[in-house]
């Protein structure tokens, strides 16, 4: 069992690594440079040779990749280049923080509604309360995030005044609400569906019947025995959204004006900023190999036919 | 193996059900999966339910424990069991007789059980439902050894996927007979199981009914079967009891033309079969759409002009026996 999860781990090295070249290339072939500027009075092509030679970008490319995958491995990622006077560590360390804070409320937030309502939606025998939930839901999962987080700018900061419409200041402020909220929807929705079918699916099956043969109060049957199975499946789905919300969302960091990382790292797309690019990518893509592991590591503790499995 | 049921000379009726109706709407109609049946089980008798897939007998096991899966429903009728009628009941004093006055198996033991809770619990909760108990865990090791679990104090900890089948309806049997309910429902208990562990349940099952005193109603198809473990038995044909008497003198000389059917149907070893087994021709009829007359009439080899239009009664055959055959009515002319 142990050793089937350092495996899983071991095997996450060649994902990273697969990434850190996808992803160093890809920005490298992309139009342009760092020292483009989006101002009017551009740098002097002198400078900019100066700037290439000071950053080794005049070097081949196979040379930059070697000598950067070695940084890398050390754990240097060097300085950005759009604000030299912080390494990429620096940059992670600051803005990292602020989107784990709000995806992690958001996944909660997700998981705590999602959960609950998608049980009333398939439990209830009221087709009105089926129906609305699917309505909400529905739109939850179309609805983009720009446009939900502006509607709820403009009916919440400036219409209500109840929240600031613009800024960051911590989690626990009013300031969280909308970008929480606004995060949350998506995953929400997603939870709600998949706990819904899988409701459904197991509320027919025959230990179900036995549960109720045996005379166990409803919440008993729906919690131990119906929830129990649903939430398998329900795993996957979290899993999916959680490292997708995690590192942050670029409409709702920017629209909200949150100084996150999900905002940082498009920016630093645009300005071809590549140690930041390449950092923020090998981050995304740490978080979604762990939390893979995460689920999977989940499904061995839900269901004992696969602790039996990995057993063998 | 144990002989006579032990608690058969008490004669109070333990479970009374009379002329109940479970209904279930559907696009074709309303289907009458259990049609004005009538049946009553002593305290510790085993009394056996015969029919074909499709006949309403599971139906009316699910409706004594008020668990009709949903369109379906209770129509009319009484069902009492010791003398309270449980149709009368609340949904929360219902569940107090669900796996505590009445325990239930059911046919296949491998979905029956919650593949995600250990065995145990499984047995326990069943306990905690209607007892405080404390020891429950201890109770449900218990349980175990009584069904012939081997190392239950380890396997109880076990999940289900862990057994066998055979196992696992032992399970079953433990959690039915956890709280020493007045009467188990077994229904099909052995039909997803293969001949030699179908025996070792069967003993099983007469062996809690002698030790307990716990009557059974034994729900299957296989009238061999149920011949071995009843006392009594009733034939259920669309949603009908079609005939009903003692095992022995039901089997011998059956009165209803399906019974007889059904009969010569079974294998038998010390007769010679020139043409093969006996099959009942045609398919049994839509519940949607029965008849006015027998359910049975469109594959009956003897019938008569009357059962095309009338519905046969229940007519008295003997102590204890009836049939719902014009042919079993003495007073009419046989053709």
């Amino acid at each position: 069992m142990l050793s089937y999860f350092c495996k899983r781990l071991l095997a996450g090295i060649p994902t990273l690594l697969i990434s850190f070249t996808l992803v160093f290339f890809i920005a490298h072939a992309t139009p342009g440079s760092p020292w483009d500027s989006s101002s009017n009075r551009p740098l002097e092509p002198a400078v900019k040779a100066r700037l290439d030679a000071k950053y080794h970008l005049d070097d081949p490319l196979y040379v930059q990749y070697v000598d950067y995958l070695a940084g890398a491995l050390r754990g240097d990622f060097g300085p950005s280049f759009r604000d030299r006077t912080k390494s990429v560590a620096d940059i992670v360390a600051q803005f990292l923080p602020v989107s784990l804070k709000l995806g992690g409320a958001a996944m909660l937030l997700a998981v705590l509604l999602g959960l609950p309502f998608g049980a009333l939606a398939a439990l209830s025998r009221h087709p009105a309360v089926d129906g609305a939930i699917r309505v909400i839901s529905t739109l939850g999962i179309s609805m983009p995030t720009y446009v939900v987080t502006s509607i709820l700018i403009v009916a919440f900061g400036v219409g209500l005044g109840w929240v600031p419409t613009f800024g960051w200041k911590g989690l626990f402020s009013a300031s969280s609400l909308v970008p929480v909220f606004s995060l949350a929807l998506a995953p929400l929705a997603a939870v709600i569906r998949c706990f819904r079918t899988s409701m459904l699916e197991v509320m027919n099956l025959d230990f179900i019947r036995t549960a109720r043969a045996k005379g166990l109060r409803p919440m008993t049957i729906i919690v131990h025995h119906m929830g129990r199975n649903a939430l398998i499946p329900a795993v996957t789905v979290v899993g999916a959204y959680t490292s997708y919300i995690l590192v942050g969302s670029f409409f709702v960091e920017s629209i909200a004006g949150i100084p996150g990382f999900g905002r940082y790292f498009v920016l630093a797309v645009a300005a071809r900023d590549y140690p930041v690019i390449i950092g923020t990518t090998l981050i995304y893509a740490l978080f979604v190999i762990v939390i893979n592991l995460i689920v999977d590591l989940s499904y061995y503790l839900l269901d004992p036919r696969v602790r039996t499995e990995h057993a063998r | 193996m144990a002989g006579e049921p032990t608690m058969t000379k008490i004669q109070s009726q333990l479970l009374d059900i009379a002329d109940l109706h479970v209904e279930i709407p559907t696009a074709r109609g309303m289907v009458k999966a259990v049609d004005s049946v009538t049946l009553s089980v002593r305290a510790g008798e085993a009394v056996g339910i015969v029919g074909e897939s499709g006949s309403g007998k599971s139906m009316l096991a699910l409706s004594i424990m008020q668990l009709v899966p949903r369109p379906g429903r209770i129509a009319s009728g009484r069902i009492s069991l010791a003398g309270r009628d449980l149709l009368q009941l609340s949904e929360r004093e219902m569940r107090q007789v669900r796996g505590n006055e009445v325990g239930m198996i059911f046919q296949d033991p491998s979905t029956s059980l919650n593949p995600v809770l250990r065995v145990g619990r499984q047995v326990a909760e069943t306990i905690e439902a209607h007892h405080p108990a404390a020891d429950s865990w201890q109770q449900s090791v218990d349980m175990l050894r009584s069904v012939s679990i081997p190392d239950p104090q380890r396997r109880v900890r076990d999940y289900p996927h862990q057994y066998s089948g055979g196992m696992r309806q032992r399970v079953m049997i433990a959690i039915g007979m956890a709280n020493r309910p007045k009467l188990l429902i077994a229904d099909e208990p052995t039909t997803a199981l293969d001949v030699t562990v179908q025996a070792q349940i069967m003993d099983l099952l007469r062996s809690m009914n002698a030790e307990t005193g716990t009557a059974i109603l034994l729900i299957s198809h296989n009238i061999a079967l149920v011949s071995r473990f009843c006392s009594r038995v009733l034939v259920m044909y669309a949603g009908r009891i079609v005939e009903e008497g003692p095992t022995a003198e039901l089997f011998h000389q059956p009165k209803h033309p399906y019974t007889r059917a059904l009969l010569s149907a079974l294998p038998r070893i010390d007769r010679k079969l020139p043409q093969g087994l006996t099959t009942i021709g045609g398919r049994p009829p839509d519940l949607a759409r029965l008849p006015a007359g027998c359910a049975f009439f469109d594959r009956c080899q003897d019938r008569i002009e009357t059962c095309r239009t009338e519905r046969p009664p229940a007519f008295s055959v003997g102590p204890g026996r009836s049939a719902r055959c014009w042919l079993a009515d003495e007073g009419k002319p046989s053709c």
